[in-house]
């Protein structure tokens, strides 16, 4: 796992699905906070 | 509530185990720590396919029915399956590099029909972000949704039907007992399989609650002077026409 290619692989495709999640949590939370508004 | 806390932690306990299982296999013979790319590109390709194929149920059951919890849940998915596909196409860059020689290929008939898929499904989000009436923007994008998922069975077929650089399919082929895999392999692969299949579920349940959110925020903003019904259709006839 210490091939550059095969870290970079790995830490986009984990790290581009936790940002992903990461979006989703904070849309939920400004739209509950419209909500409330 | 509980149900959903239950589904996140299964998928992050899932996703650690297939990390740890990847970091565990020994490199392959010919290509050495590079195959291990395997257990995040294939488990991508398939939450692909699963959203894919659950928009397109979504849509069905839209344009039968009308009824908009169909509607959303297509939306949702297919949302979550072009992140999927990006993820194929990079991670699919990624692997082919070092073993290929390129990042990419024209000729090659699953890496295009791969890219036109992800940019086909990226039109079916812009439209729905294009049409502000749930209905019209439920009906639109229901067609499209099923004449997208045409393309799925072309992005699968297409190492068969086409002898390009990308190999024929590992795992999802009729003969799949005599898959060209290595059995030190198959356990971390079914582990970062199954960890996709949750974490696609994780995501387009949160994303559908977040579609049901945006709606009812919508129609409270608007309520009966949505654009769909606000704007009269054009009518011929007209000084020009």
């Amino acid at each position: 796992m210490g091939d550059p290619f095969v870290t970079a692989g790995y830490v986009l495709t984990y790290g581009a699905l936790a940002l992903y999640a990461l979006s989703l949590v904070i849309r939920w939370r400004c739209s509950d906070r419209s909500d409330k508004a | 509530m509980n149900g959903k806390r239950v589904l996140i932690a299964a998928t992050i306990a899932a996703c650690v185990a297939a990390l740890v299982l990847a970091v565990q296999t020994p490199p392959e013979r010919v290509q050495g720590d590079y195959a291990k790319l395997l257990f995040v590109h294939l488990p991508s390709v398939l939450g692909a396919y699963t959203a894919f194929a659950v928009g397109l149920v979504g849509s069905l059951i839209y344009l039968i029915r009308k009824n908009l919890t169909a509607d959303r849940v297509a939306a949702s998915s297919i949302e979550v399956g072009v992140v999927f596909t990006a993820l194929v196409l990079v991670t699919g860059m990624i692997w082919g590099r070092p073993t290929w020689g390129v990042w990419w290929d024209w000729g090659d008939a699953r890496m295009v029909s791969s890219a036109f898929m992800f940019f086909f499904y990226l039109g079916y989000l812009a439209l729905r972000r294009g049409v502000t009436d749930p209905a019209v923007r439920a009906r639109r994008t229901a067609v499209l949704g099923v004449l997208a998922f045409a393309q799925v069975p072309i992005v699968h077929f297409s190492v068969t039907w086409f002898r390009t650089l990308h190999q024929p399919a590992t795992l999802l082929r009729p003969d799949v007992e005599n898959a060209p895999i290595d059995p030190e392999f198959v356990t971390p692969l079914l582990v970062g399989l199954l960890a996709f299949l949750l974490l696609y579920l994780a995501l387009t349940v949160t994303r559908y609650g977040l579609a049901v959110r945006e709606d009812a925020q919508l129609a409270a903003e608007f309520g009966d002077e949505l654009a769909g019904r606000a704007i009269t259709e054009p009518r011929l006839g007209g000084a020009h026409g």
